[in-house]
């Protein structure tokens, strides 16, 4: 897992087993923003995080939300 | 083979209409079918400033509920947002996006930002699907291959295919 991908698992963790995409983009630079999806994806494969994306009725919108995964890694933050 | 397809249609200022679709296997109820394709409509609405007209499986999807589904001045069904996912198997599947809204284009580049919360959630939609009341229900190629992963996602220009 490289730093940003670690970044990113720190974060869905600190905020504690899921968290909207645009507070992940709160915690990430531009450079890191841009790149959060690429890293993310190996991320899913292995288990560690998973994205649901959802309709939310009550505000028309549809939300992604990145959660924590069923496979748990050692911590590293 | 596929089954089913869901059929969107945008329209732009000038009145112009073009059509973007989905293909699925025949694995679910009308009824969630429904509720995907109000879900995809609502991020279609987000990602174009185009107005989706309608959308239809067969019978039509009430999209009424969609909120700000209007026409911008500023919307042009010739500015395509080009997306190519990747199945499982490896095949490529192209879809285009009538009247993207150029505010997702990265400035000084014709990439769509893959950071923009709402491109994303059509990217993840895409590939992990959007989940229903009945279960999480993901896009396929013709073969009913699923798609796990996109190639690119760009702004492209065409000539329309229709003038009113």
């Amino acid at each position: 897992m490289n730093e940003l991908q670690m970044k990113i698992v720190g974060l869905v963790e600190k905020a504690g087993t899921s968290i909207t995409w645009e507070s992940l983009m709160n915690g990430l630079d531009y450079r890191e923003q841009q790149q959060a999806l690429k890293m993310i994806r190996p991320l899913q494969k292995q288990g560690i995080i998973d994205r649901e994306v959802k309709h939310d009725k009550a505000s028309g919108k549809v939300v992604l939300t990145i959660k924590r995964g069923k496979t748990k890694i050692e911590s590293s933050t | 083979m596929v089954a089913v397809q869901i059929i969107y249609s945008v329209i732009d200022d000038s009145n112009d209409t073009a059509q973007t679709s989905l293909n699925f296997p025949l694995d679910w109820t009308i009824a969630q079918f429904g509720e995907f394709g109000v879900a995809m409509a609502t991020l279609l609405d987000a990602l174009l400033s185009g107005k989706v007209e309608k959308a239809e499986l067969c019978v039509g999807i009430d999209i009424s509920s969609l909120t700000s589904n209007t026409a911008l001045s500023t919307s042009d069904i010739e500015e395509i947002g080009a997306f190519q996912f990747r199945t499982v198997s490896g095949f490529p599947v192209k879809m285009n996006l009538p009247c993207i809204d150029e505010l997702l284009v990265l400035s000084g580049s014709d990439d769509l930002d893959q950071a923009d919360a709402d491109i994303v959630a059509f990217i993840s939609a895409m590939e992990s699907g959007i989940v229903t009341a009945g279960g999480t229900i993901t896009p396929c190629d013709v073969g009913e291959d699923d798609i796990v992963s996109t190639d690119f996602a760009r702004e492209r220009f065409r000539a329309s295919g229709q003038r009113r």
